[in-house]
């Protein structure tokens, strides 16, 4: 529980870190998404809470955007899913699977983002 | 356990149904202010650090640059006492009409301190408390259109940049060569995204160039007449379309990071 608190304050300084700092050093006006790299990280290691806290980072990351809250917690959660699922097909993790499962989220994401600001 | 499990998620659900439908506003602002210190922390941290970066990169070019610099200094020198010229004519005529056009911007002093990651928005650090409305337009000091208020929050704002996808408004093209004809070539300047923004529905038989200036107009209401918004990057001419297009390369981009101005005495037609 200690860890995931822990875990949960890193998370709000990264996107902090994110919203406030990267925007300097944004390239084409493009930001990373820090918090999707470390929700992608935190299920591809299998981490026990991971699905929880992916929930919790997008909702924090709610808070500090113009969606309304749960968005992107919902986008995350699919992803911590999605890649829970995709573990069960790959028993060995090579770079070319990383890639891959990296750039369908990054897609999946910033797709269905879009698609929900469109509707909004 | 799998029953809790099920009942843990509808509770969930609730909940963000029940924040976003009566306590959003509330439960951002106060997130705001608990973090805005240490936001406020990263964005001159980021400031001081790109600056430090941006002039290590472009230290090649200095000399060339400072050549420049002083060439357009000597210029800008002339058109100044120009401006003098026409200001105290100005002055004088405006004493003898006694029309009272004198009234400048009533303007409130606001910094950013954040920029979202996805869509083009800037979260600026005084809110409803202050006066600021829905669709007050945001400033530099330098009269560069930054965007609109998109939500005004009790102590913070998100402003929708000029380059945002929903963001299109009326503009008039001042030409380099020619600053005297700015009132006569009209376009649509709309957000692309990314900080991008184009212009389109320009007449083909209306002559624009590369680096022509970009300012806007009050025919939609959205922003007061005369706010600089950038220049034109590249013009793009088809012969199938009625309109030329062109990219513009705003300003603001180099302006966002430091003091910004709500325009307060400037309702736009949408809001009355």
């Amino acid at each position: 529980m200690k860890k995931e608190l822990l875990l949960i304050l890193f998370i709000c300084f990264l996107i902090l870190f994110q919203q406030s700092f990267l925007p300097h050093f944004a390239v084409y006006g493009i930001i990373p998404n820090l918090i999707l790299i470390l929700v992608f990280i935190l299920n591809i290691l299998d981490y026990k809470s991971s699905i929880i806290l992916s929930f919790c980072a997008g909702l924090i990351l709610d808070i500090y955007s113009e969606m309304p809250l749960g968005t992107s917690g919902l986008l995350f959660l699919i992803i911590a899913l999605l890649i829970k699922k995709s573990l069960k097909f790959f028993q060995k993790l090579n770079i070319l699977y990383l890639i891959l499962i990296f750039s369908f989220c990054l897609v999946f994401y910033n797709f269905l983002l879009n698609l929900i600001q469109i509707k909004l | 356990m799998k029953i809790n499990k099920i009942v843990l998620v509808i509770i969930v659900f609730l909940l963000l149904i029940i924040i976003n439908r009566f306590f959003l506003d509330t439960t951002k602002n106060s997130f705001y202010n608990l973090t805005s210190p240490v936001q406020s922390f990263f964005w001159r941290i980021g400031d001081s650090s790109s600056n430090f970066l941006q002039s290590f990169l472009e230290n090649k070019n200095l000399k060339k640059n400072n050549q420049e610099i002083l060439e357009q200094n000597q210029k800008l020198l002339v058109d100044l006492q120009e401006i003098r010229n026409l200001k105290k004519e100005n002055q004088e005529l405006k004493e003898v009409l006694d029309i009272g056009l004198n009234k400048e911007f009533e303007l409130i002093l606001v910094s950013s301190i954040s920029r979202e990651t996805n869509g083009d928005f800037i979260l600026i650090s005084e809110g409803a408390e202050k006066g600021i409305l829905k669709g007050m337009p945001i400033i530099t000091k330098e009269k560069v259109v930054v965007g609109v208020i998109d939500k005004a929050y009790k102590d913070f704002s998100r402003v929708l940049l000029i380059s945002n996808k929903e963001s299109n408004f009326d503009v008039q093209i001042q030409k380099k060569n020619n600053p005297e004809n700015i009132s006569e070539i009209y376009g649509l300047a709309q957000g692309k995204g990314n900080l991008k923004i184009d212009l389109n529905l320009v007449p083909q038989e209306k002559d624009i160039a590369k680096e022509d200036l970009v300012f806007t107009t009050v025919l939609a209401g959205v922003f007061p007449r005369g706010l600089l918004v950038g220049e034109i990057k590249e013009v793009k001419n088809s012969d199938i379309s009625n309109f030329q297009e062109a990219k513009i390369e705003p300003y603001f981009k180099n302006n966002l990071l430091g003091t910004l101005f709500v325009i307060k005495n400037f309702i736009p037609k949408e809001e009355l």
